[in-house]
């Protein structure tokens, strides 16, 4: 029981190697593949834990891949790309920008990539300033 | 002899009695045969006298004198029970005497303990109550502290908040939308730069 659980978890790490390009990113094409060949490979009750799995570690995979950007005022051009290569060289893996705007941040900025935020708003800031346990 | 010469006989000193005896001759059987003394008499009641007192002696003096001695004998008997009963008395009191020193010593002792252990109660109960009031009072203290820092807290919460929302407010309503612009991408630039805002 205990071997099938590591190679079922040694087996969802090389579709999600096969999923990504060569430059660390998800690509839909190599998705699309993978799916048709477990799809042919295995019966629906067989692969249908292994496609959940997956399924969970492609969204997980997106989400880490996607830094989300929420500031006030513009951003300009240049910035967004130097803030994508900053985060790819970070986290050493490829990532998307999502950039929008969010008045209610006042001023400044809100960048959300995985679990981690880095935020340097205003509302931000009296935010820590009004409950400074929660930011220690 | 007539009246006359008896009252002559018998008014005669001694002295003049004695010149005549001694100068008349059986002056003796002159004055026993005078008198009537007669020796068969004198004899018979002598003899008769003897038999009397033998007789009074053997029946009324020896019991008598039996009666005395047996009273006598009851008496000391009795003097010797009270003798005895004084000395048994005596000995009862100096019991008693002893029993009482050592009664009053014993309850003299019994006091002495009982107030050294009323006085160790008293110093134990005195220290528990002193520790106890201490320790009443240092969490009194903390409890005073802690209600102190608890208020100073809360002040500062509320008057943090109380700037916060004006703050925000103020920033919301007159901060200029090219100051906004100018703030979010020098942010930006100082956290690909180097420095960042988590």
């Amino acid at each position: 029981m205990k071997h099938d659980v590591w190679r079922h978890k040694q087996f969802l790490k090389c579709l999600m190697k096969l999923s990504l390009n060569e430059a660390g990113e998800i690509e839909l094409e190599r998705v699309e593949a993978v799916l048709s060949s477990i799809s042919s490979a295995f019966s629906y009750l067989e692969h249908k834990k292994l496609l959940k799995d997956y399924y969970i570690r492609i969204e997980d995979a997106l989400r880490r891949e996607e830094v989300r950007i929420r500031y006030v005022g513009g951003i300009r051009p240049e910035q967004i790309e130097a803030l994508k290569h900053f985060f790819s060289k970070r986290y050493a893996r490829g990532v998307r920008v999502v950039a929008m705007e969010a008045p209610e941040l006042i001023a400044g900025y809100r960048i959300r990539i995985g679990d981690d935020v880095y935020d340097d708003s205003i509302l931000g800031r009296l935010k820590r300033l009004r409950n400074p346990q929660y930011y220690r | 002899m007539d009246f006359g010469q008896f009252l002559v006989l018998l008014l005669r000193t001694p002295a003049q009695m004695t010149t005549e005896a001694t100068q008349a001759p059986g002056y003796v059987q002159v004055m026993a045969s005078r008198f009537g003394v007669q020796w068969s008499m004198i004899v018979a009641q002598t003899i008769n006298f003897c038999i009397v007192a033998v007789v009074l002696y053997f029946f009324l003096f020896r019991p008598i004198l039996s009666v005395l001695e047996k009273r006598k004998a009851e008496i000391q008997k009795g003097l010797d029970y009270s003798d005895q009963m004084k000395v048994k008395l005596a000995e009862a009191e100096a019991h008693r005497e002893q029993v009482m020193k050592d009664t009053a010593l014993a309850a003299q002792r019994l006091v002495n303990e009982a107030r050294h252990q009323a006085s160790a109660l008293m110093d134990d109960q005195t220290k528990d109550a002193m520790i106890k009031a201490e320790a009443i009072i240092m969490h009194g203290r903390e409890t005073i502290q802690l209600e102190r820092v608890k208020m100073v807290d809360e002040a500062r919460q509320q008057l943090t908040q109380l700037v916060v929302s004006a703050a925000t407010r103020v920033l919301s309503r007159d901060l200029q939308p090219d100051e906004r612009k100018r703030f979010t991408e020098s942010a930006i630039d100082q956290l690909y730069k180097g420095s960042t805002g988590l």
